[in-house]
């Protein structure tokens, strides 16, 4: 049994159908990318996850159903890392890192903050400073240092890499996996499916709001229509 | 003459604070004037003189304050239920918002016309003397009350928004409310908070006028243009903003008074915001600046 079950997951925007029921496995301890190009529906999958959107059919996690409210899902361990660098501008850095622990009773906030400051070293020279006067990489730093806070079982990162320059999406990719080497199971939304497939160990790829083809990463990679597709190269 | 007009004035700012940050801590939160406040005022000015008067023996006037925030509390969150919840729900325009508060203070007030007329009732005499002199200024026992209970509530709302957990909550949710959501924080908590804090604010405000001015169906609306100027001047939204204005109109309302009138003092708040408007409309704190009801 994998840790997150979704089966013939819909969901609906007016009467636009965005998902036509899909079926995904999300294994512990493994990261799993979901690529697809804009408006395939890879964000609303996330965003069903995270009960931010109405959706039918089943998600279980751990072999129970997952609540549908957006609290009781973050309360479970379901953190999701929005698109767009969403910090909290206006308040400060620790301010920020402490909402990502919102969900929890608190007794291990410092060790928690002192956790990500050593993760994060640029965080902490800049913790009192607003986040809304971070650059773009700093606050996708602040943004998942915020997820890990909420001690995830399962870590959603909605295109982490999205407007970042080269060398921070690199550095983002690293911190993804080093999240996988602390255990925490990853689901990877991307639009840059060359280094998602790299680092991932399952993918499924998403057209149309239909999954079309799911495998290993390194299968993908080497999947000539895959190539053709998304990666840039012609077979 | 200045230092009394001066302690005059903080006393009548503080009160002002309380009904500024009333309507600001909704918009915060919100992002709608809340003009339900006004009404509430009223209603809870009555609740305080008629548990004031038929309570035996006559209770201390804190024990009113606390009974009258309590009716507060419970009648703000009343109204966000049959009114604000059904809005929320259809996801209707803020002009809904702002046309049903207003509606709502209208209605209150005029069913308290009804039922009281708008004859002013007197509160019982709260204090044996009711000034007393420090070096030469003389002080009015019932303005020093006021300054203190409201110095001692903005205190404690600061602290609780700017140090507890409830309190970042709610300053995320006003922020960015989707975001605040995968925090795992509980908007619908948030907003009862909310309209909870605005009706203890509400209760102590009703109260503390109701004893400076007496008690009259109109004086939560009067009072609560003086507030909405202030948390205008101070930034709509921002609690310290707010603050500062309404200390600020206070003061310069009983200088304005002593030297022009009062018939005139109505004229100065208002060229005073217009002021504001076109020097600083972004407000004293500068943030919120887009969004005015």
């Amino acid at each position: 049994m994998s840790l997150l079950e979704i089966r013939g997951l819909k969901v609906s925007y007016g009467y636009v159908e965005a998902l036509h029921g899909i079926d995904m496995d999300i294994e512990e301890g493994r990261v799993t990318a979901l690529i697809g190009s804009n408006g395939a529906g890879k964000s609303t999958t996330i965003k069903a996850i995270s009960g931010m959107i109405r959706h039918s059919g089943s998600i279980t996690f751990s072999g129970k159903e997952l609540p549908s409210s957006s609290n009781k899902v973050v309360k479970a361990g379901i953190i999701q890392i929005p698109e767009g660098r969403r910090v909290f501008a206006g308040l400060s850095v620790e301010e920020n890192l402490k909402l990502g622990a919102y969900s929890l009773d608190g007794k291990t906030i410092k060790e928690d903050l002192e956790r990500q400051y050593e993760l994060f070293p640029r965080l902490r020279e800049r913790s009192s400073q607003d986040a809304g006067t971070l650059s773009g990489g700093e606050q996708q730093m602040l943004v998942i240092a915020r997820g890990l806070m909420a001690h995830p079982k399962i870590l959603m990162l909605d295109e982490p890499s999205l407007g970042l320059a080269p060398i921070v999406v690199n550095e983002v990719f690293r911190i993804i996996e080093s999240i996988k080497g602390a255990g925490t199971t990853v689901l990877l939304v991307e639009q840059n499916a060359n280094t998602s497939l790299k680092i991932s160990d399952y993918a499924y790829v998403l057209e149309n709001g239909h999954i079309v083809k799911e495998g290993t990463g390194s299968s993908l990679l080497s999947d000539p229509a895959i190539a053709a597709a998304y990666l840039g190269k012609r077979e | 003459m200045f230092l009394q007009l001066l302690f005059n004035g903080i006393s009548l700012g503080a009160v002002y604070a309380l009904i500024a940050v009333g309507f600001a801590i909704v918009f915060s939160v919100l992002k709608f004037s809340n003009f339900a406040h006004g009404g509430m005022i009223s209603i809870c000015a009555y609740i305080g003189f008629f548990f004031q008067k038929t309570v035996k023996p006559t209770p201390p006037i804190w024990v009113t304050i606390l009974f009258t925030s309590l009716c507060g509390i419970v009648m703000s969150l009343f109204l966000d239920r049959i009114v604000y919840a059904s809005i929320r729900r259809n996801k209707s325009p803020k002009n809904y918002y702002f046309l049903s508060s207003l509606t709502i203070s209208i209605i209150i007030t005029a069913i308290l016309n009804v039922f009281f007329s708008k004859n002013p009732l007197a509160y019982p005499m709260l204090f044996s003397s009711t000034t007393f002199n420090v070096g030469n200024i003389r002080i009015s026992r019932m303005d020093t009350m006021i300054l203190i209970v409201s110095v001692v509530l903005l205190v404690l709302l600061i602290f609780l928004i700017d140090k507890t957990k409830v309190g970042l909550a709610m300053r995320a949710v006003s922020i960015d409310p989707e975001t605040s959501k995968l925090m795992g924080i509980n908007s619908n908590f948030i907003i009862l908070m909310t309209f909870s804090l605005a009706g203890i604010l509400a209760g102590v405000s009703g109260v503390l006028l109701g004893c400076k001015y007496g008690v009259f169906p109109d004086l939560g609306q009067s009072m609560m243009i003086k507030g909405f100027i202030a948390s205008v001047i101070g930034g709509l939204g921002s609690l310290g903003g707010a603050i500062a204005a309404a200390f600020l109109l206070g003061i310069i309302e009983m200088f304005w008074t002593y030297v022009m009138g009062s018939l005139s003092t109505p004229v100065m708040t208002f060229v005073v915001m217009l002021l504001f408007l076109f020097i600083r409309p972004q407000g004293i704190s500068g943030r919120f600046a887009k969004e005015k009801v």
